[in-house]
C-alpha cells in the first residue's frame, strides 16, 4: 500500500499504514485463528437438533417419530 | 439445566465481545461520512486542501477498519458453540439479515474500501468520489442488517414456532426487514456513529489547533465536524424518541425500568430525571420529576398510562399461567406428534409458550410449578432497575451534552473564531472518549434491558445457553480479551502514530480531464 503521510520530523517514507496495517491484520488473523481452533471448532459444539433443543427447552421425553 | 455459572459466563462473554467490537464500528460509521462529504467538497471545490483532508481522515478510517473487521465474527463464533439452543431455536430468522449482512454490505464496503485506498492513482476524482460514497453506504448497509436482526430479538415478528423442528419458521421476510424497532433502532445507532466521527475529527482538529500544527486544515476540518456531528447529535435525541416510542409498543418493561416507574401512575407519566431506586423495596428515593414528559414522549399522548413494573409483573404472571398448557401440549407432542388435542392447545396458547419457560428455571414440568415458583418466574421478567435507569440518564445526559458541545462549536466556526477559543478546543479535546461512553451505555440499555429474554417473549436466555464446561467459557472470555486488547491496544497506538504526523499538506491538484493523476502521497509536495 503506498498512501503516506508526512511529519514535520520524519520522512515520508518512515510513515508506512500499509505496512502497519498489514501487520496488525497478521496479528489478528493469527490469535481469531487461535481463539477458533481452540475454543469454537465444531468439535466444540454441542449437538442442537431437534430433539436436544426439545430436551433443553421443555424437558421432553423421547419419541421414535420425531427428529 | 444450566448452572447460573455458565450462562453468566456465556452472558459475560458475549456482551465482552459486542461491546469490544461496537468500540470500532462507530467511528466506521461515521469516519465513512464524514470522509465522503470532505471528498464531495473536493470534487466539487478542486482545492487541494479538502483532497489533503479527504486522505487523512480516509487513513484514520483505514486503520479504524482494519482493526474493526471481523472482530464481529467471534460473536458468530459463539452462537454455534455457547448458544447452540438459540441458534437451532432461531436461526432460521436470526442468520437470514446476517447472512444478507456478509454477502451484500460487508463485501460491498471490503471490495470499494480496496479501491479507495488504491484508486486515487486510477481512477478519476468522480469515480473516486462515488468509491468513497459507497464505502459509507456499504458501512451503513452493514449497520442495517445487523440492527434488523437485533431488532428481531427485542421484537420477534413475521414468525411462527414448528413444534416438530422445534424451530422459529420465517413467515413475512418483509416483516422481519420492516419490523419498526429494526427502523428505529438503525436510525438512531448510525446518527449516534455519526457523532462519534465528528467528535473524533473535532477533539483531533482541537489538538492541532491547541498545537499550532496544521491550522488550515484543522479549522476546516473541525468545521465540518461541528456542523455534521450538529445535525447528528440532534438527529440522535430526536431518533431517540422514537426508540422509547417503540418501547412502549414492544417492551413496556424494559420502558418501566428505564423509568424505575415501580406503579402505573395517571397519565400523563412524570420522567424521572434523578433517582435511586431501591429494588428491595421496590421503589425510588429521592425523585426528582418533570410532570407529564414520560406520558407524552412514551405514549404521544396526554390520556394514556404507561404501565409500571407492578402491574407489569401481574402482567407476565398471567401468561405464564396462559402458557403452561402450550408447554404441557408441546411435551405431548414430542410424544405423539399426531394427537390432535395437544396440536389445538399448542396452537391457541403459543404465545405465551415463552412465558411458561421461564417456569424451567425452578421446575423440570411448568404444570407441576406452585403458585410460588409462578410468582418467582413472574418477577424474573424484571431486569436489573438500578444500572439500567442510570445507564440510561447518563447516555440521554451525554447526548445532550454532544448537543451543547456542537452548537457552542458552531457559533465560533461561523464567527472564524475556532482556532481562538482555546477553552472550547480543550474541552472538545477531551470529549473524545464521550460518544463511545454513551454508545455503550444505550447497547446496555437495550440489551440488558431484554433480559431475562434471549429473544423477548419467545426463548428465555438461561434456555438458549449450551452444555458445556463453564471452564471452556471462561477460558475463551480469557482469550477474547486477550484478543480485544491486543487489537484495542494497536489501533490506539496506530491512530495515535498518524496523528501525530499529521496530514500530507500541499499536494498538487488533480486534472480530471487527463484522468488519474499524483499517486496517494508519493510525488506529493508538503507545504
Amino acid at each position: 500500500m503506498n498512501f503516506r503521510v508526512s511529519h514535520p520530523c520524519k520522512p515520508v517514507e518512515a510513515a508506512r499504514p500499509g505496512r502497519d496495517v498489514l501487520v496488525a491484520l497478521a496479528i489478528k488473523a493469527v490469535l481469531l485463528s487461535g481463539i477458533y481452533l481452540l475454543f469454537f471448532a465444531p468439535a466444540h459444539r454441542p449437538p442442537s437438533d431437534a430433539g436436544a433443543t426439545a430436551e433443553a427447552l421443555i424437558g421432553s421425553t423421547h419419541s421414535k417419530d420425531m427428529p | 439445566m444450566n448452572s447460573l455459572n455458565l450462562i453468566d459466563l456465556s452472558r459475560l462473554q458475549f456482551a465482552a465481545t459486542a461491546m469490544y467490537h461496537f468500540l470500532f464500528v462507530p467511528l466506521t460509521l461515521g469516519l465513512s461520512l464524514l470522509v465522503a462529504i470532505m471528498e464531495s467538497v473536493y470534487v466539487m471545490t478542486g482545492r487541494p486542501i479538502w483532497r489533503d483532508m479527504t486522505r487523512f481522515w480516509g487513513i484514520l478510517f483505514g486503520i479504524n477498519f482494519a482493526m474493526g473487521v471481523a472482530t464481529g465474527i467471534t460473536m458468530e463464533f459463539q452462537f454455534g458453540t455457547n448458544w447452540a439452543y438459540y441458534s437451532h431455536y432461531v436461526g432460521d430468522i436470526f442468520g437470514v439479515p446476517l447472512a444478507i449482512e456478509g454477502l451484500m454490505a460487508f463485501f460491498l464496503e471490503g471490495t470499494f474500501i480496496g479501491l479507495f485506498f488504491f484508486g486515487w492513482d486510477r481512477l478519476s476524482r468522480r469515480q473516486h468520489l462515488v468509491v468513497t460514497w459507497l464505502v459509507a453506504i456499504g458501512s451503513n448497509l452493514s449497520a442495517l442488517w445487523i440492527l434488523i436482526a437485533n431488532a428481531w430479538m427485542q421484537n420477534p415478528t413475521g414468525a411462527h414456532f414448528n413444534s416438530t423442528t422445534m424451530r422459529m419458521e420465517l413467515d413475512s421476510i418483509r416483516d422481519v426487514i420492516f419490523n419498526p424497532v429494526a427502523q428505529a433502532k438503525f436510525v438512531h445507532t448510525v446518527s449516534a456513529g455519526y457523532v462519534t466521527g465528528a467528535i473524533f475529527v473535532l477533539a483531533i482538529s482541537a489538538w492541532y489547533l491547541l498545537n499550532r500544527r496544521h491550522v488550515e486544515f484543522a479549522k476546516r476540518s473541525a468545521t465540518v465536524a461541528i456542523s455534521f456531528g450538529l445535525a447528528s447529535a440532534l438527529s440522535v435525541v430526536v431518533l431517540g424518541d422514537e426508540s422509547g416510542y417503540n418501547l412502549t409498543e414492544h417492551q413496556k418493561m424494559k420502558l418501566a425500568v428505564i423509568e424505575s416507574e415501580w406503579h402505573t401512575e395517571p397519565a400523563p407519566a412524570a420522567f424521572e430525571i434523578f433517582g435511586i431506586p431501591d429494588t428491595k423495596a421496590h421503589e425510588t428515593h429521592a425523585q426528582i420529576k418533570i410532570p407529564w414528559m414520560l406520558g407524552l414522549i412514551a405514549t404521544r399522548s396526554s390520556d394514556t398510562e404507561v404501565p409500571g413494573i407492578f402491574e407489569l409483573v401481574q402482567h407476565a404472571r398471567q401468561r405464564i399461567v396462559n402458557g403452561i398448557p402450550a408447554s404441557s401440549a408441546l411435551r405431548t407432542l414430542r410424544k405423539d406428534p399426531g394427537d390432535p388435542v395437544a396440536r389445538e392447545t399448542l396452537k391457541t396458547h403459543a404465545e405465551d409458550l415463552g412465558y411458561a419457560l421461564l417456569l424451567r428455571k425452578y421446575v423440570d414440568d411448568p404444570a407441576q410449578a406452585s403458585e410460588e415458583q409462578i410468582d418467582r418466574a413472574a418477577w424474573d421478567t424484571v431486569p436489573s432497575v438500578a444500572p439500567i435507569f442510570w445507564s440510561f440518564r447518563v447516555m440521554v445526559g451525554l447526548g445532550f451534552f454532544f448537543i451543547g458541545l456542537f452548537a457552542v462549536g458552531f457559533y465560533f466556526a461561523t464567527r472564524r473564531r475556532i482556532a481562538e477559543s482555546r477553552v472550547f478546543l480543550k474541552i472538545a479535546l477531551w470529549a473524545l472518549p464521550l460518544p463511545w461512553i454513551a454508545a455503550e451505555l444505550g447497547w446496555f440499555v437495550a440489551e440488558h434491558g431484554r433480559q431475562p429474554w434471549a429473544i423477548e417473549g419467545v426463548l428465555p436466555t438461561f434456555l438458549a445457553v449450551s452444555p458445556i464446561p463453564a471452564s471452556s467459557v471462561a477460558l475463551s472470555l480469557a482469550g477474547f480479551v486477550v484478543f480485544y486488547s491486543t487489537l484495542a491496544v494497536i489501533d490506539v497506538f496506530l491512530l495515535k502514530k498518524y496523528v501525530k504526523l499529521g496530514p500530507e499538506t500541499g499536494s498538487p491538484p488533480r486534472d480530471v480531464a487527463a484522468g488519474p493523476a499524483s499517486g496517494l502521497i508519493p510525488g506529493t509536495v508538503r507545504r
